[in-house]
């Protein structure tokens, strides 16, 4: 193969694993904080790349939808965490998995509703509806460069967020020891309800950024959060950084392994997490003990 | 005379672990400026009777009156904004965040929107968090978180401060260190509720001893008193 066809798949694996990163991102801070495995995760990217589809179906172009999602995400985000998720971190595992299963359910019921269940492909904003020459014989798509600028953006916000400001370390503090973030007077509803809600405006982005890319149709959250779940695992449970390296790590090996060996390339992300897991139990940041 | 104005006060508090009742019908107070050692033997229920207190262990029966303020049904974190610090048994700071950090999330006017300790201030009482700011909570040694859980306490600018075995594990020489530190910000006039296991130091520093034994109050009254009746001392302290 060309070394601009592998170029190509190297650009497409970092857009894919920074897209994954979004949607790991907030999964992992979302268990790290309050402990709750959100199977629902996939179904929120699903519905911020409906919003895609039906932004783009209303008024032509995709664009719109990216702040929508952003905003709308978090927003939407509170809502779930005030009205659902709050009830259930004291209630046992069961429970959770339950409660997020039925919001599956749920989302996926009201998509059917809504908007049916055909599989819609969204166009590129026309805008970025083109080619990008790199070298001579070798071109790369605008529009998965913005998916790139958009996610890399999104990435250093939230590190940023996380690592440099007073409300990530009262974040931090409240995955260490959340009676201890109580006892100093801070408000952990608050807390939680700021976490679920960026997790999830997080995970909208992602889906209206990704619906150009891979359409939109039913279920598209499953798979999305299955190779979420690897990259979490992979990473660390609860470690953003280790999200972000491990998404890196899928988006390269998954698109590599699909370019060059596909007959087992279905497998390699899999063998990856079981390799890692040998090597290191917690993942490549978790905590120890 | 700090006079008799409630700062904190636990009537008839019951509390239980599952099946096993801990506290059976703890009466205690602590007015403004004052500062009470709660003293007794290991498993007789003194930390459990100031989990009780934050709303960290749910009050099966009686009441939590903060400031005035009924708190029996209250969180944890509107008991801390009514001017309660609380400094658990080991300490708990937070060991991923660095020494910088730990204060910060901490520092706020009190509730009445004083605010004498600032980060400043509680870095110039203890000069060595100065030095290892930029470390995080896991790094410092056992002194230094000790020293940490106080100075973030002290950054909620509270009212009253409880202290649980805040010396328990610490070297002869940085023990000395941190009830200095207590004798020094009790003089500033902030009341006191402290657990340890050193009787001597209690006595010195207490203006009145509560002992309990079994989750029940068996004794009250000012040190010495307490440190006369060799008879009470060895049987309720074992000493
Ligand atoms: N989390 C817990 N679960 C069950 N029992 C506990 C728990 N914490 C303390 N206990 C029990 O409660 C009793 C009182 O403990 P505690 O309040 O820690 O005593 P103290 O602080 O006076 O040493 C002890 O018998 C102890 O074993
Ligand atoms: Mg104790």
């Amino acid at each position: 193969m060309s070394l601009a066809g592998f170029l190509a798949q190297l650009l497409n694996g970092v857009q894919y694993g920074l897209l994954l990163f979004l949607i790991a991102s907030g999964l992992t801070l979302i268990f790290g904080v309050m402990g709750i495995i959100n199977l629902a995760h996939g179904s929120l990217f699903m519905v911020g790349a409906y919003v895609a589809f039906l932004v783009t179906r209303a008024v032509g172009s995709a664009w719109l939808a990216l702040p929508l999602a952003l905003l709308g995400g978090a927003a939407f985000g509170s809502l779930l965490e005030r009205g659902l998720f709050r009830h259930f971190y004291r209630r046992d595992h069961l429970d959770q998995v339950l409660l997020t299963f039925a919001l599956i359910l749920l989302f996926e019921e009201a998509r059917s509703i809504l908007v049916g269940n055909d599989f819609h492909s969204v166009a590129v904003p026309a805008i970025f509806d083109f080619s990008v020459p790199i070298t001579a014989g070798f071109s790369y798509s605008a529009y998965r460069f913005v998916v790139i600028g958009v996610c890399l953006a999104l990435a250093v916000a939230l590190f940023f967020w996380i690592e440099r400001t007073r409300m990530g370390a009262i974040i931090r503090a409240a995955a260490e020891k959340p009676e201890m973030v109580d006892v100093i007077g801070i408000d952990a509803r608050r807390v939680h309800m700021t976490v679920f809600a960026v997790g999830t405006a997080l995970a909208l982005t992602a889906g209206a950024l990704a619906a150009p890319l891979y359409s939109v149709y039913p279920g598209m959250g499953d798979g999305f959060l299955i190779i979420s779940f690897v990259v979490v695992v992979i990473g660390g449970l609860g470690s953003i950084s280790g999200a972000f390296w491990g998404a890196l790590l899928i988006g390269l090996v998954d698109t590599l392994g699909k370019a060059y060996v596909p007959a087992v390339a279905g497998l390699a992300i899999y063998v990856l997490m079981a390799a890692v897991l040998l090597w290191r139990p917690t993942g490549l940041f978790g905590q120890r003990g | 005379m700090t006079g008799h104005v409630e700062l904190l006060s636990a009537a008839d508090l019951h509390a239980s672990y599952g099946t096993s009742h801990i506290l059976r019908g703890v009466t205690i107070e602590v007015s403004r400026g004052e500062t009470v050692a709660l003293m007794g033997r290991n498993g007789m229920g003194k930390s459990t009777l100031i989990r009780t207190i934050m709303g960290l262990v749910p009050a099966a029966r009686g009441r939590v009156t903060l400031a005035g303020v009924d708190a029996t049904r209250l969180p944890t974190f509107a008991r801390s904004q009514l001017g309660i610090a609380y400094v658990p048994e080991g300490r708990g700071i937070f060991g991923t965040l660095s020494v910088a950090e730990n204060l910060d999330i901490a520092a706020r006017p009190g509730p009445d929107g004083e605010n004498a300790w600032t980060i400043n201030r509680v870095l110039e009482l203890f000069p060595r968090l100065a030095e290892r700011r930029t470390n995080r909570g896991d790094q410092l040694s056992g002194g230094e978180q000790q020293m940490l859980a106080i100075a973030r306490a002290l950054l909620t600018n509270p009212r009253l401060i409880i202290l649980d075995e805040a010396t328990e594990g610490l070297a002869p020489l940085i023990r000395e260190e941190i009830w200095s530190t207590i004798r020094l910000v009790r003089e500033t006039g902030l009341a006191a509720l402290i657990v340890d296991k050193s009787v001597s130091e209690l006595a010195r520093i207490s203006d009145r001893v509560v002992v309990l034994v079994k989750g029940e109050v068996v004794h009250e009254g000012p040190p010495a008193t307490l440190l006369a009746d060799q008879a009470l001392m060895h049987r309720h302290l074992g000493v």
